[in-house]
């Protein structure tokens, strides 16, 4: 009985082995991330500026879904309906956004309200964002990250979207991205399964999405 | 014995499925509605697990696909050429697609894995309901842009709606199927256990049968697994026996609907943006290449799985387990549509 048993159990794994039904996401909406950082004259971090860019297609779902009055054009009401939403739907995703000195998180604050409007069929939707405390770039370099942790929208950016704005003078950006293929080439697999049972850990995961590091 | 052993093989059919269930890493929250809260979200689930590498490249590689596709229709819409071009990239997009996410090389998978389906039967299935997902597709957009529009009905709740009838159906199949397996078998299955039943194995094509079953444990034509596996429907003992051939057919068209009625989220943003800039014939083109990629990949996965239930079966050997292994895979695949159905469906109803 033991036996069969074991047979059993073995011809099951074979069977699940070939059925791997891993379903996984992938995006279908586009953000180009240009993100503007602010520097006060204590030479601190004091405000990240979003201003996103969805890809044409992606936008023109938008117009279909929130055109109510059928013109094909998305006029204020109905826009302000796009940000609403979306607001109340990133806020559950950090809006997208994760900040760091060093290796520590730099908590923020709710942006107040998301803006947008549309520009030759793609929306453009920007706001800002504040961190509870001013970072100080002579305790650690500033790392941020526009991501989207549920694959749902993919985020790209690269040195040129990023703007220090104010008094950056002699501050430096590097923007990293994932490089997928050592990642899963090892045993980082553990790892992001760690990250997914513990998300309190902020360290875990930060390398699968692209980050961009300001030296001052 | 026979009821302990009934009892035994559904105890380990259940573990079977819920190892499943955890090894494919399915939860609730997985398959949560978009992050963004605008537009739908394909099941949102990380790669991870052991086929998370080639998850990814296939990802990356759908997303290439994607962008391309986008390109090629801005390309059509601003100089009209590019349609073969786009037609090619939407046929790739969906051989991809159907290799990453997706419910429905799961459900046919599991469905195939639980009934005894001819190759040619399997190969049908995974197109019809691949095909009808580009249909439904098309009748979605086309609705929202000849009558909907402007009354407030947006695409993600039409789309919703029918993802979320698509997942009670398959979940209601699951059931059914499990129904067959589990209960419909014991009536049988108490004298069944111990002589053989040498009647024919029938199918809905009979000339099917030696492509399926090369590499099935059938050393003769007399049937080495009794009916206590849940011949309810495609293989039925007597041959004039028409109520099992249409309950199959049935079952199938179950599947396929199951399946088809939900609307894949990149169709539905090709078919917006073509619509919308009155590309219909590019549009409808690119979703019916996708479809074909689609069903060219959940057929092949399908297969797989119905390959490696055979290997499984031949790997055990012993012949008095066969009726024991067979009937754990298919009610194995039964509860495997049923929980993806259930888990799917109480996803989607949360939100």
């Amino acid at each position: 009985m033991a036996f069969r048993n074991t047979k059993v159990f073995l011809s099951s794994v074979a069977m699940l082995l070939g059925t791997t039904l891993v379903p996984n996401a992938h995006p279908h909406v586009f953000v180009q991330a240009n993100m503007e950082i602010v520097i006060n004259d204590k030479g601190q971090f004091t405000e990240l500026r979003h201003v996103w860019k969805f890809d044409e297609l992606f936008s023109s779902t938008l117009v279909f879904d929130f055109d109510k009055n059928g013109d094909n054009k998305l006029d204020k009401a109905e826009i302000e309906e796009i940000t609403n939403t979306i607001k109340s739907s990133i806020s559950e995703y950090d809006f997208y956004t994760a900040m760091r000195s060093g290796k520590d998180v730099i908590n923020f604050y709710e942006p107040d309200k998301l803006n947008a409007y549309m520009e030759n069929g793609e929306m453009i939707m920007f706001f800002s964002i504040e961190p509870e405390k001013p970072h100080d770039f002579k305790t650690a370099p500033l790392r941020i990250s526009a991501s989207d942790t549920s694959y749902y929208v993919a985020f790209e950016f690269s040195e040129k979207n990023i703007t220090i704005k104010e008094n950056g003078n002699g501050c430096k950006t590097s923007v990293t991205v994932p490089d997928y293929d050592s990642l899963y080439a090892d045993d980082s697999l553990t790892l992001s399964e760690a990250y997914f049972t513990n998300p309190e850990n902020p360290e875990l995961g930060d390398e699968f999405f692209s980050w961009a590091e300001i030296k001052c | 014995m026979g009821r302990n052993q009934m009892l035994k093989q559904i105890g380990f059919a259940l573990c079977c499925v819920l190892g499943a269930a955890i090894y494919i890493g399915i939860t609730p929250e997985a398959f949560a509605q978009s992050s963004l809260g605008v537009g739908r979200s394909e099941q949102a689930i990380k790669p991870e697990g052991m086929f998370a590498g080639i998850l990814f490249w296939i990802q990356q590689q759908q997303q290439s696909f994607y962008k391309a596709m986008t390109t090629a229709l801005k390309t059509i819409r601003d100089d009209g050429n590019a349609f073969w071009y786009l037609t090619g990239l939407s046929f790739a997009y969906g051989v991809f697609h159907a290799a990453g996410p997706g419910h429905g090389k799961a459900v046919i998978s599991s469905y195939m894995l639980a009934n005894e389906v001819a190759a040619k039967r399997g190969i049908m299935l995974s197109f019809a309901s691949a095909l009808l997902q580009g249909i439904t597709a098309v009748v979605v957009i086309g609705a929202i842009m000849l009558f909907l529009r402007g009354t407030g009905i947006k695409t993600s709740n039409l789309a919703g709606t029918l993802e979320i009838t698509s997942y009670f159906l398959v979940m209601m199949l699951g059931l059914y199927l499990i129904w067959t397996k589990v209960f419909k078998g014991r009536t049988i299955k108490a004298h069944a256990h111990t002589h053989d039943h040498h009647h024919t194995h029938e199918h809905t094509h009979a000339h099917d049968h030696d492509h399926l079953h090369n590499h099935a444990p059938h050393p003769d034509p007399h049937h080495v697994h009794g009916p206590e596996c849940g011949c309810g429907h495609s293989h039925a003992a007597d041959p004039k026996l028409l109520e099992g051939k249409t309950l199959g057919t049935k079952e199938a068209i179950s599947a396929i609907f199951a399946v088809g009625l939900r609307p894949c989220s990149g169709a539905i943003i090709v078919l917006t943006f073509a619509f919308l800039n009155g590309l219909y014939a590019a549009g409808i083109a690119s979703t019916f290449a996708m479809s074909i990629g689609t069903g060219i990949t959940v057929a092949t996965l399908a297969l797989l799985a119905v390959s490696a239930k055979n290997i499984a079966i031949r790997v055990s050997g012993a012949q008095d387990s066969l009726a024991t292994i067979h009937r754990v895979i298919e009610i194995s695949g039964a509860l495997l549509v049923f929980v993806l159905g259930f888990l799917l469906f109480s996803a989607a109803m949360s939100v």
